[in-house]
């Protein structure tokens, strides 16, 4: 799969990345943007899978324990 | 349009002169393709022959042959009223031209209705076509007509339609229909193909015409002179799922019959496009096989892209005590490589969305929505979302008891793409790999439930060090009579280890040449015994076992009867508001209900106190104040408390019955919620009810 940058953004733009059903266009969508393709003007976008991963924040948690 | 197909139910004035008017239409389930498929084609007699108590109206007769499947039906209440079409009938839904007909009938003879008067009437049939009389032909003439128009039907020529159904009672001494020629093109007729012997070729015949011809089903069956037609083969009798059943010839027919019913529960391939799908409810098996073991349809009906089981390596033996009376043992090691998993994948549609505006929520993105892929547990946090006329954010939380990961969000576009975000598709996957309790089957009507995981270690082994998958109970053989899962099993031995797919057309094997053989001198060939066992050594202390075990592959289905839609406990939990006894039922975490049966039985056992903690301690024991004196339920109040402490403290409460005045006789019993209920609904129909209690009572 690709690797698309989302999720974790520090910043707090409202952006989220959705994909296209139909072309599989990565979109750009703000909060009450219109739910629509900008390539193909689909209109079922797909929310991307999750870059969050438990066992990263597990691992960060443990080296914070051995910090102390 | 939308209501009746949704509900099956009829809204008309005049009913439209049809016997039911409720259950018209059924859910097409797509839960895997047996179940597809068996729903379009099933005919049901009708709701009022349900009630009927003759077993006439459900018994197979001559003209069904071929075209209702014999061993498609439910047994039960249902049987011989719910059929399913046999795999090659087929239902003429188009008009056929039969603008050439009468030309082709007044060549061949028929005396046309206008001619002359020369007929003396009796010596004539009438010919009708659907329903019109076209004109009349001589008994003598009428066989050579029917057969010269029967070839030209057959062989397509002289425009009659290839789905004419043709006829010729013939008159006779005995009581019969009435006699003449019966021509019929029109529609609603179920038609199946046949062999024409005298042309060799195929010939769409329909059910009226059927009874009065002469059809064998193998060319070793016909009488020479009599039998006009063969049919296509022995199978043709069956439906689309009876007829994929391997070996059914061998098993007795009622396991061929619970085979249909239990091949529609099965956890299959319902579709492939699980990522395009909104259905409410899917179900998933994760790891299906195709079948090594397969009758010839197998392969045209593409069941390989549909498949709805496993190739399991299954021994015959009583040997665990965890695989008697239908329970059987799976081995923990095929379980977890994957063995029977399946999933359920859910659909909730969500309205009123829109994606989240500045405040983060802890444990959502930020678009108000939840992680794909995220693990959901019963009051985790599920979705957010805003109401955008107050600007308010809601958050929804999980509530179903079953953890579920999120597959998939759709965020759904309104159909001008110019609104914003409003709806979403959220589909579920709730993972449902065999647990104990959970229902398996062989396509022979054999189900069992999964009594336990076994671990591998303690399995039996062959000399091979194979263990069996399934511990299958040789009980379940004797009285079920399931030959061809015996033959299966040996079938799948030989396959698996020639490599090969066996073919499981039913009637392919006779008594000069037995399957058993057939599989038996397979299996000697692949190094195996001749009868399919196999020498095991116990899994606990490695001895041989003395007896020989039956050892192959049966092809498994998961069925779809699952303990976690199942299971109810209670201990304490929801009471009803009025009575104040444990509601019923699971979803409301209500109780399972202790029923005058199983009072009698107490009764009868002489538990008393048993009987007591059950129906009173357990159910809606409750203190009531009583009057003794004046035997009232209702008469004891509580005084008013006289200073603020007493209205704090519970203790000083003080009740007096209203009719004495008196503080000493009332009393605290013990009674039913209901009871106190009841001398309430008595009271205000004005009814008295006295209790005729000493005051040692308590």
């Amino acid at each position: 799969m690709d690797q698309g940058k989302d999720g974790a953004n520090p910043t707090k733009s409202q952006i989220m990345i959705y994909i296209c059903g139909e072309c599989h266009q990565e979109n750009e969508i703000k909060a009450r943007d219109p739910i629509r393709c900008r390539e193909c003007g689909y209109r079922i976008m797909y929310k991307k899978r999750t870059k969050r991963s438990i066992l990263l924040q597990f691992v960060f948690l443990l080296y914070l324990l051995c910090l102390l | 349009m939308n209501y009746f197909l949704a509900t099956g139910n009829l809204r008309s004035p005049s009913g439209l002169n049809l016997m039911q008017q409720a259950g018209l239409s059924v859910v097409a389930d797509k839960l895997n393709f047996f179940r597809y498929i068996s729903h379009f084609r099933c005919v049901h007699r009708g709701a009022f022959f349900t009630e009927m108590r003759t077993t006439t109206v459900r018994k197979l007769r001559p003209e069904a042959w071929g075209f209702l499947c014999p061993v498609h039906t439910p047994d039960g209440t249902p049987c011989g009223l719910m059929n399913h079409l046999a795999a090659q009938c087929s239902i003429q839904n188009e008009p056929s031209d039969t603008s050439g007909m009468k030309d082709v009938l007044l060549r061949l003879g028929v005396i046309p209705l206008d001619s002359p008067l020369i007929l003396s009437g009796k010596d004539y049939y009438s010919v009708v076509l659907d329903g019109c009389i076209m004109g009349y032909i001589h008994f003598e003439r009428a066989e050579l007509f029917t057969d010269t128009l029967r070839a030209f039907k057959t062989l397509q020529q002289e425009k009659v339609p290839r789905t004419l159904e043709i006829c010729l009672v013939p008159k006779s001494d005995y009581a019969s229909q009435f006699p003449g020629v019966y021509l019929f093109s029109n529609v609603a007729r179920m038609i199946r193909p046949v062999i024409n012997l005298s042309h060799d070729a195929v010939e769409m015949i329909s059910t009226f015409e059927q009874v009065y011809l002469n059809i064998c089903v193998t060319a070793s069956e016909a009488h020479e002179g009599i039998t006009t037609h063969e049919e296509i083969n022995e199978q043709t009798m069956l439906s689309v799922i009876a007829s994929l059943t391997p070996y059914s010839d061998f098993n007795q027919s009622p396991r061929n019959m619970y085979q249909c019913q239990m091949g529609k529960q099965t956890l299959g391939t319902p579709l492939h496009a699980y990522r395009f799908r909104a259905d409410n409810k899917l179900y998933r098996l994760q790891t299906p096989q195709s079948a090594m073991v397969r009758p010839a349809v197998y392969d045209d009906y593409n069941m390989d892209e549909y498949p709805i089981g496993t190739n399991a390596v299954v021994a015959v033996i009583s040997y665990t005590g965890y695989d008697m009376e239908d329970a059987m043992v799976i081995n923990k090691s095929s379980f977890e490589r994957g063995f029977g998993h399946g999933s359920v994948h859910k659909t909730e549609s969500v309205f009123c969305i829109s994606g989240n505006e500045n405040n983060e929520i802890e444990g959502l993105d930020v678009d108000g929505l939840p992680y794909i892929g995220r693990l959901l547990h019963q009051g985790d946090i599920y979705y957010s979302y805003v109401n955008l006329q107050t600007g308010d954010t809601k958050v929804i939380y999980y509530k179903n008891e079953e953890s579920a990961y999120i597959e998939q969000i759709k965020l759904l576009g309104d159909d001008d793409g110019k609104m914003e975000l409003q709806k979403i598709a959220i589909v579920l996957r709730i993972p449902r790999n065999p647990i104990i309790g959970d229902k398996f089957s062989s396509r022979h009507g054999q189900k069992g439930i999964c009594s336990m995981m076994w671990p591998v270690e303690d399995m039996p082994f062959t000399e091979t060090g194979m263990t069996p998958d399934i511990i299958f109970n040789p009980h379940g053989f004797p009285s079920r009579m399931t030959i061809g899962m015996m033959i299966e099993s040996m079938a799948g031995k030989s396959a698996a280890s020639h490599g090969l797919c066996h073919d499981a057309t039913p009637f392919t094997f006779s008594e000069e040449e037995p399957a058993i053989d057939h599989f038996g001198l397979m299996l000697t060939k692949a190094g195996y015994n001749y009868y399919g066992t196999e020498r095991l050594y116990s899994g606990t202390d490695g001895r041989e076992l003395e007896v020989d075990i039956f050892f192959g592959i049966v092809y498994y289905q998961r069925l779809r009867h699952m303990v976690s839609d199942k299971f109810q406990v209670r201990s304490t939990g929801p009471v009803d508001v009025l009575t104040h006894q444990p509601v019923k039922g699971r979803k409301k975490a209500g109780g399972v209900r202790f029923g005058e049966m199983e009072r009698d039985a107490l009764i009868a056992h002489g538990t008393p106190f048993l009987l007591h903690d059950r129906l009173f301690n357990c159910s809606d024991k409750s203190l009531a104040k009583m009057c003794v004196e004046c035997k009232s339920l209702l008469s004891p109040v509580l005084e008013k408390p006289k200073n603020i402490s007493g209205m704090l403290f519970n203790n000083q409460n003080k009740w007096t019955c209203s009719l004495c005045k008196k503080t000493e006789p009332v009393q605290v019993i013990a009674v039913p919620y209901v009871f106190q209920v009841l001398v309430a609904e008595m009271a205000a129909m004005g009814l008295k009810v006295v209790l005729d209690a000493k005051s040692d009572i308590c």
